[in-house]
């Protein structure tokens, strides 16, 4: 519900925050208007008054962009509101990438509408330029440079660019561009697939707050040199900027978040952000940090090669960044159980851990508990999982952990809840300690189709039909099996006050029935 | 920029400016109101605000409305500082959350006017230099072209079509991504 209340209030701001994007200022040019106009015979319905040009181009920049070239033959002044429209997403999706005879996109075509529509904007210039040609592998790096000389001007706001793959190697972005007092007004650079290579002395961009490097090909020192210019920056995210070893962060006073994911050669992370409080990180392995860890608030680790992550986390995390508040971890390869430990996460509040079924058989789920009596105020307890067949086996064996009173747990889910023992064992034990639990949902199936959290589509409204995770018959069957394990073993223990919610495998997408296209012998 | 202090603070907001509209009427708001509009809040600081403001652009019909939407915008501006310090983060997003709706029904419930207040409106809060109403006003009409056809737009308001036939054609060409 509060994160609900929070997506609602974020939307909400994110469409105020549009619309203070600009004001009008209104000269007295008019648009031709029937209201003065009655010599084709038209009776008057409502006189309306003129609207200044300059309106009517602020009332296009609030339309979709295509709805505001749909719109451009109406009249001249809506054709110049066209050419005025400040946000411009030429992509596959907004302009249509046809196929041609030869079953490729025609990407002739598609290059063909982005140099006409940039061109006819470049007297007016854009704020955002959303460029997207991935698709187009043997696009001419002349068109390119051509684009990015009418977008980057001094009005530009923010710059999203995905070029093809082969661009990483190729492409040099034009950085002198940018930096000859262009970019001072620019908020957001997302840049995919080329090189970037800023100097030494090249000048600053005073408004970037968000940059966004993927698959760039950039140093250590030129990172550190684009930083260093960059002083109002709030996130920076880099994905696979492979000449990395060693990440430097400068001393940037407003960085608060951070996301480093798939930089293969990354050994290290030193920053000296003062601020930063949200981190992520996703790679093979573990690297160095150097942060200032007492503030980190948000910490996600994500260690696709790093074996018994889990265990790493909670013996070392407690001591390395005490102030966390939410804290996501992926292990893929867990050879122990979880240790009980002495240190505390004092102000943890949620925690999400993904397990993947590369575990080692005989994992004991029960002592992830280890976790839920390290976090004195955790009110939210995800995990994800997916299941591997187990037999149940003995049920009047049941462990007990010792009581642990979860005083602040409020919410639980389990996705891909399977039968294994220690499972249904974790389950009783927070539903007998967590004395203040609002909701538990065990979900058999863990559909990561479903990313807003609705449950299967033949039961959720709001999902399409058809929508859910594809599962194969061994799954379908362990799904059920879980569905058992918790009539059997877990309803019952759930209190009254406590809203239960199951779900299993759907009646539409699951079905165990053999396909009717299958051919009958 | 008056000096600092709460004491002042007060007293400038229980001030009350008078707003004269172009037909002679008076409106009698606080200055809380007033000054949503940059317009005005440059005359209060330039103190040119004694004996009243004359609006000569902005007639008593369309001020009265206009008014209406600033004293609403002016109470949620207030109550939502005065939240942010009194609540725990959860209660303060419920009643911030509670405003934002209420809002929400204020303007879907105030843009529900002919196109001729509505162009009045826009004309009126692009003079005031009023943010606020100026999206949403102009917004209302961006989202009204939505699935018209060109003919029905220029019939909606009242544009006269001066392109010529070949280049109605030639944008057309120009912008048919636009229709598929």
């Amino acid at each position: 519900m509060g994160m609900l209340a929070l997506k609602r209030l974020m939307s909400k701001q994110q469409r105020e925050r549009q619309h203070r994007r600009h004001k009008v200022q209104g000269r007295n040019k008019s648009i031709t208007s029937r209201s003065k106009a009655t010599k084709d015979g038209r009776r008057l319905r409502d006189p309306l008054p003129n609207l200044p040009e300059e309106i009517w181009y602020h009332i296009h920049s609030l339309m979709p962009m295509e709805d505001s070239a749909r719109t451009a033959c109406v009249s001249r002044t809506f054709l110049r509101s066209w050419r005025h429209h400040p946000y411009l997403i030429l992509s596959n999706r907004t302009l249509g990438l046809k196929q041609n005879a030869s079953g490729k996109g025609d990407v002739w075509a598609f290059t063909t509408k982005i140099d006409q529509i940039l061109k006819n904007h470049s007297a007016a210039g854009v704020k955002t330029l959303e460029l997207d040609v991935f698709e187009c592998r043997d696009l001419n790096a002349c068109y390119l440079s051509d684009w990015l000389q009418i977008a980057i001007t001094p009005k530009i706001e923010s710059l999203t660019l995905e070029l093809p793959s082969k661009y990483e190697e190729e492409y040099n972005f034009p950085c002198s561009l940018l930096f000859g007092g262009n970019g001072n007004l620019i908020r957001h650079l997302h840049l995919t697939y080329c090189a970037f290579r800023p100097k030494v002395g090249i000048g600053c961009l005073r408004s970037l707050t968000k940059l966004h490097l993927s698959h760039v090909h950039i140093s250590e020192e030129e990172l550190v040199c684009l930083l260093s210019n960059s002083l109002a920056l709030v996130q920076l995210e880099l994905n696979h900027c492979s000449e990395i070893i060693c990440l430097e962060i400068p001393c940037v006073q407003q960085l608060s978040c951070l996301t480093v994911s798939g930089c293969s050669m990354l050994q290290m992370i030193d920053s000296k952000a003062p601020n930063l409080s949200t981190f992520d990180f996703t790679g093979d392995n573990l690297v160095q940090f150097s942060l200032e860890s007492l503030q980190v608030k948000n910490l996600g680790m994500a260690c696709l090669k790093e074996i018994n992550f889990l265990n790493y986390s909670i013996t070392k995390l407690p001591y390395m960044v005490p102030n966390l508040e939410t804290l996501t971890l992926s292990s893929y390869n867990e050879m122990v159980n979880t240790p009980t430990i002495a240190a505390r996460f004092h102000h943890l509040n949620y925690l999400e851990i993904y397990l993947d079924a590369c575990l080692f058989p005989e994992y004991d789920f029960l002592s992830l508990g280890s976790f839920l009596d390290a976090s004195p105020v955790l009110e939210t307890f995800i995990l994800s999982f997916d299941p591997v067949l187990e037999d149940f086996g003995d049920a009047s064996n049941m462990r007990q952990l010792p009581k642990h009173k979860y005083e602040s747990l409020k919410d639980v889910m389990i996705y891909g809840f399977c039968s294994a023992k220690s499972m249904v064992e974790l389950t009783c034990h927070i539903l007998e300690n967590a004395i203040s639990l609002e909701s538990i949902t065990l979900d058999t199936v863990n559909d990561w189709e479903d990313e807003e959290d609705l449950g299967r589509c033949s039961v959720a409204p709001a999902r399409k039909s058809g929508e859910c995770c594809y599962l194969d018959s061994v799954s379908i069957l362990e799904a059920n099996k879980g569905l058992m394990a918790i009539q059997k073993y877990i309803a019952a223990k759930v209190p009254s006050t406590v809203q239960l919610d199951v779900r299993g495998p759907c009646s539409r997408c699951h079905s165990l029935e053999p396909s009717r296209y299958e051919v009958k012998c | 920029m008056a000096s600092a202090g709460s004491g002042d603070e007060k007293a400038a907001a229980a001030a009350m400016i008078t707003l004269i509209s172009s037909d002679n009427e008076k409106f009698e708001v606080t200055e809380a109101t007033a000054t949503l509009s940059q317009t005005i809040r440059h005359m209060i600081e330039d103190g040119c605000t004694d004996g009243g403001v004359p609006l000569p652009n902005v007639t008593s019909k369309i001020l009265a409305r206009v008014i209406e939407y600033c004293k609403k915008h002016a109470t949620a501006a207030a109550g939502e500082e005065g939240s942010s310090s009194s609540f725990s983060d959860a209660a303060f997003l419920e009643v911030d959350r509670a405003f934002l709706e209420e809002l929400e029904e204020f303007d879907d419930a105030f843009l529900e006017v002919d196109r001729a207040t509505l162009f009045d409106l826009i004309l009126a809060a692009n003079y005031l230099d009023i943010k606020g109403l100026l999206n949403l006003t102009c917004q209302k009409v961006a989202d009204s072209v939505k699935g018209k056809t060109p003919e029905q737009i220029r019939e909606m308001y009242n544009i006269v079509n001066d392109l010529t036939p070949e280049e109605e054609a030639e944008i057309r060409r120009e912008t048919q991504w636009a229709f598929e």
